[in-house]
């Protein structure tokens, strides 16, 4: 049989954990890490809303959470003069939530690349756009461990091939010049283990790569953990009739890769 | 009787987990060990080496297509909605693992 007491005290227990309950979805919403992030990264700047000038596009949900892919894009519309100046990629929920920010050169008006998602996440594209002003649009996206997801490559293979770059162009394609830069690297995002000894593999990753069409700077990136095993980027650019594209990527251990080709003529 | 673990996936679509020409390359290593049966990492006890046919048309077909893709200049995001869709009616679960195969096998032969 129960005593009064116990009942008494069941009945208090059973209170407490409903009112916890009801206030659960109280405590998911005050832990968005948005406003924090914004006042961190951008300095509490102003953040219009970027609808109809800009855009991000992204699967909802991850296939594989270590290779998401995700493009930031310009969609100024025609007759307005603005141009994109840079672009910031957030991935709120990931445990250093700035994936890579972009400054970007004439005619980068998209830019693609593949990152790592650890959770269910609002991703913020924050464009800067030539009047000065930030620019902001999110999706969401479902992914699960993406940032300890382990390597594709071996790490021998890794190590062998250690920042060799590749730059493809894509000369007339719609909607106009498109070019692509790929560096061999594991990224290592610093929370995945090694499937052999279960240790962490420590942080390394590509955290500078800047690309220049003759001497015109065209894309500048500064990178985080979020950002894939071997680094690529594909974007829209306006030829200006140099002969040659150069790269220049930093990592994490000070080494410096450079890689140097020649433009397809225009056509 | 051959176990042949997750190297070997029958009616259940492959899941790709690493390097689709390694998985390949495998795949005629594996195929002269002398067995009369194999019990696959997915699906029920089937006929050796005949049961690795299947396998090993799907891997072929999403290699081919992705190579095909690559060197036309489709990104990642289009390519993974295309590539080895050609084999659907062979696989179940084939929806839920393609693109990610796909997204892999992308990934690897891009470096070739």
């Amino acid at each position: 049989m129960l005593s009064i007491g116990r009942v008494v005290g069941l009945i208090a227990l059973a209170v407490a954990l409903s009112s916890t309950a009801a206030q659960r979805p109280l405590a998911a919403e005050s832990s968005d890490p948005w406003p924090d992030l914004v006042r961190d990264v951008f300095a509490g700047r102003q953040l219009a809303d970027g609808t109809g000038l800009i855009a991000i596009d992204m699967p909802p949900r991850a296939e594989d959470a270590g290779i998401v892919p995700v493009t930031l894009s310009a969609i100024i519309p025609p007759g307005d003069k603005r141009v994109p100046v840079a672009f910031t990629l957030i991935i709120d929920m990931n445990p250093a939530p700035v994936a890579a920010t972009f400054k970007v050169g004439p005619g980068v008006t998209t830019i693609s690349t593949r990152v790592r998602v650890n959770d269910y996440t609002n991703v913020h594209a924050v464009a800067e756009l030539s009047d000065g002003q930030l620019y902001v649009v999110s999706t969401f996206v479902k992914a699960s461990g993406g940032c300890s997801a382990p390597m594709a490559k071996n790490p021998e293979e890794a190590t062998a091939n250690l920042g060799q770059m590749r730059f493809r162009q894509f000369a007339g394609s719609s909607p106009g010049y498109e070019a692509q830069i790929m560096i061999r690297h594991p990224n290592n995002s610093g929370l995945q283990r090694d499937q052999i000894t279960h240790l962490y593999i420590p942080l390394f990753i590509v955290r500078e790569l800047r690309l220049w069409q003759g001497d015109q700077l065209l894309l500048e990136m500064q990178g985080g953990i979020s950002i894939s095993e071997d680094p690529n980027f594909r974007f829209s650019y306006r030829p200006n009739g140099a002969a040659t594209f150069r790269a220049e990527a930093i990592d994490t251990e000070g080494h410096v890769f450079r890689g140097e080709w020649p433009a397809q003529p225009a056509g | 009787m051959l176990f042949a673990g997750d190297l070997l996936f029958v009616q259940h679509v492959p899941v790709l987990d690493g390097s689709v020409r390694g998985w390949l390359k495998t795949i005629e290593d594996l195929a002269r060990i002398p067995a009369t049966s194999v019990v696959p990492g997915h699906g029920g006890v089937s006929d050796w080496p005949d049961a690795l046919a299947a396998e090993r048309t799907y891997l072929q077909r999403l290699e081919s297509d992705c190579r095909d893709l690559i060197k036309r200049g489709m990104p990642l995001a289009q390519a993974a909605d295309i590539a080895g869709t050609s084999q659907k009616s062979n696989w179940e679960l084939f929806d839920e693992y393609n693109k990610r195969n796909a997204t892999a096998a992308y990934s690897e032969l891009e470096w070739e």
